[in-house]
């Protein structure tokens, strides 16, 4: 099937701004699901309120846009409900990180089945830019005019805290390295997470000077560095946010252990 | 076959015999005896048991469970109920059939987590935000605890929407014989239009697909048209105001049932809902004995109320006095039925104890 074939071209155009990322992001999960050959009845979307959120509206097939922040736990009835779909969660940095920042890592701990594509544009787009946890200190938002005052989170470190299985960061402006990582989470058995560097050149890159999207774009790619790039020196590295796979070792799911306590309750 | 069982537990059985499917939960007194009986029942019947991080989490977990259209059950007191409120008004959105169990305790806050109250009446119909509908039912004991919440899968799918089961700590911990039989009620289902978009604004009730059946369906929190894609055009988003408030407001007869005594014949009547309706049935023994003529009135749906009902059963009655462990939450629904024309009066405890019934007579007698 082609990526394509996962739109639901009746509710387009999408509310998003010129520019953003999100539709790259959108895409990279598409040809993930299209490359893998999965069928739209099998797939169920779950999101929680933001930009990145409002995804699932856009896709021919069953998905459900919920709660601020309770993407998750949503997610959690749905998957064990139907365990055989793929329970896919779209949430961003404010969305998965702060409102709903301890559903994440109890899904992660608890490795339910879920996989999860956290859109981090660092910033509170939907409500007009204000500071969110994965904004930068220092940083000007719309809540934040002399800078921002608290440091920001590393959901990376976070997620391996929890013990997730599968942990990610890609960027929207590598795309091919975006679909590598994209494709291995869904592949991979149990709670995986992705975070998808995804610009806001609305809020976020104008209120730190950027007047032109295009710029903005290109900045991402001074911004990170690859896991891949080992030679890079301590240096280079500074200030900047690692993109690659940085966890994925699959151990016993939620549903695994839980359906064989079931059974071995069956045959007593 | 009679069984010697608590609320909490007889509860459980009854969604166990209503046929849940799934459960998410999250401890908290008075109601954990209901987790802790699905920790060991359920997993015995293939179903799923969740205990869950918090009731924000536990709530969303069943009402994603139930848009699959899994029977999908959660249950908590006080504190729990109010963090739920966000997750119920999704439901009420959504069209989502679950069912919550809300043993209460006293409040505000923390308050009294092991006494009993019925302080929550008017948050379970008023509690998460903007004009919603609910259904709430109220067990006087173990045994309509058991029947309630059995039943309430069925109301919850028929009218798609969530049934808050309104239980207190005494009902909920109070050991009585328990029979896990039919529930009496005959709330009237009949065959529904079958639709093939997730909501319809036609129809009062339909039958609608549920996530996970194929029909890729669209669900969300925000005023939507038929398909369920988000829209804030004003006349889709009056008529799916329309359609919730409705499809209560239309069945109202079918869905409100009630206990009552010789409300007919009588010029006082005593009125009080969930634990305290046995005191009320008491009380109008006692004063049937003085040769006070007196009825007495329960009702077991708290919402929606079928006003005009209510004022055809209280049409000879003169006096009315409202018991309740709370400081007059039914009681503003029983004055706004009635407006002036009749005197009703309300007796209220709220020091985490059920008064006894000499205590409440002397009270009633400073008022005749």
């Amino acid at each position: 099937m082609n990526w394509k074939d996962y739109l639901d071209y009746s509710k387009l155009p999408t509310i998003f701004c010129p520019g953003c990322g999100i539709g790259i992001g959108l895409r990279a999960i598409l040809q993930s699901l299209s490359d893998l050959n999965i069928k739209k009845e099998d797939i169920i979307f779950v999101s929680g309120i933001g930009c990145s959120s409002r995804i699932p509206g856009y896709l021919d097939l069953d998905s459900l846009h919920t709660l601020h922040g309770r993407a998750i736990p949503f997610a959690t009835g749905v998957k064990l409900s139907y365990p055989e779909k793929n329970v896919i969660v779209i949430t961003g940095d404010g969305d998965g990180l702060s409102i709903g920042g301890n559903h994440m890592i109890h899904a992660a701990r608890r490795n339910i089945s879920i996989k999860t594509f956290l859109f981090n544009n660092m910033t509170y787009g939907m409500t007009g830019g204000q500071a969110s946890p994965t904004t930068p200190l220092n940083k000007i938002t719309s809540t934040t005019p002399y800078g921002k005052y608290d440091s920001n989170f590393d959901s990376v470190e976070l997620l391996k805290g929890a013990n997730a299985g599968f942990i990610a960061r890609g960027s929207v402006y590598h795309y091919n390295m975006l679909l590598k990582i994209v494709k291995q989470s869904i592949i991979y058995k149990g709670f995986s997470f992705v975070e998808i560097l995804s610009p806001c050149p609305t809020y976020y890159g104008r209120l730190q000077g950027f007047e032109d999207p295009a710029k903005f774009f290109v900045k991402q790619k001074d911004f990170v560095y690859s896991l891949d790039q080992k030679d890079r020196i301590d240096e280079e590295k500074k200030d900047k946010l690692p993109i690659g796979i940085f966890k994925n070792e699959e151990r016993e799911t939620f549903e695994e252990i839980y359906f064989k306590i079931v059974e071995s309750l069956k045959t007593k | 076959m009679k069984e010697f069982l608590q609320g909490n537990i007889a509860a459980s059985y009854g969604a166990i015999d209503g046929g849940i499917d799934f459960f998410a939960g999250y401890p908290i007194t008075p109601s954990s005896e209901i987790l802790e009986t699905f920790s060991r029942e359920l997993p015995k019947l293939g179903k799923v048991f969740l205990q869950m991080e918090d009731e924000l989490s536990s709530i969303c977990a069943v009402v994603g469970s139930s848009l699959t259209g899994k029977r999908a059950l959660t249950a908590t007191s006080g504190p729990g109920f109010s963090l739920m409120q966000e997750g119920i008004g999704y439901a009420t959105m959504a069209e989502a059939p679950c069912v919550i169990i809300n043993v209460m305790r006293g409040g505000p806050s923390t308050g009294l987590p092991t006494n009993v109250s019925q302080g929550d009446y008017m948050q379970s119909k008023w509690g998460t935000h903007g004009d919603h509908p609910i259904i709430i039912f109220s067990p006087k004991n173990p045994q309509e605890f058991y029947w309630l919440t059995r039943v309430s899968f069925d109301v919850a799918f028929y009218y798609r929407n969530p049934v808050i089961i309104l239980s207190d700590e005494s009902v909920a911990h109070m050991r009585t014989e328990v029979e896990r039989t039919t529930p009496p009620y005959n709330f009237n289902f009949r065959e529904k239009e079958k639709i093939d978009l997730p909501f319809s604004f036609e129809y009062d009730l339909t039958t609608n697909p549920f996530i996970g059946e194929g029909k890729k369906i669209k669900i969300t929190g925000l005023f939507h048209d038929e398909t369920g894609f988000p829209t804030n055009e004003q006349n889709k988003v009056e008529m799916k105001m329309n359609h919730l408030i409705n499809k209560i407001e239309n069945n109202k007869g079918n869905l409100f049932i009630y206990e009552s005594e010789d409300l007919e014949n009588a010029d006082i009547a005593f009125v009080g809902f969930g634990i305290i309706g046995g005191l009320v049935k008491e009380l109008k023994r006692i004063f049937d004995a003085k040769g006070i003529k007196s009825g007495f009135f329960r009702p077991i749906t708290l919402n929606p109320l079928d006003e005009n009902k209510i004022i055809d059963l209280f049409k000879n009655i003169k006096k009315i006095f409202i018991i309740e462990l709370n400081k007059g939450q039914l009681y503003f629904d029983i004055k706004r039925i009635f407006s002036c024309d009749k005197e009703i009066n309300f007796i209220g405890y709220t020091r985490g104890e059920i008064p006894t019934i000499t205590e409440v007579y002397k009270k009633i007698e400073e008022f005749l």
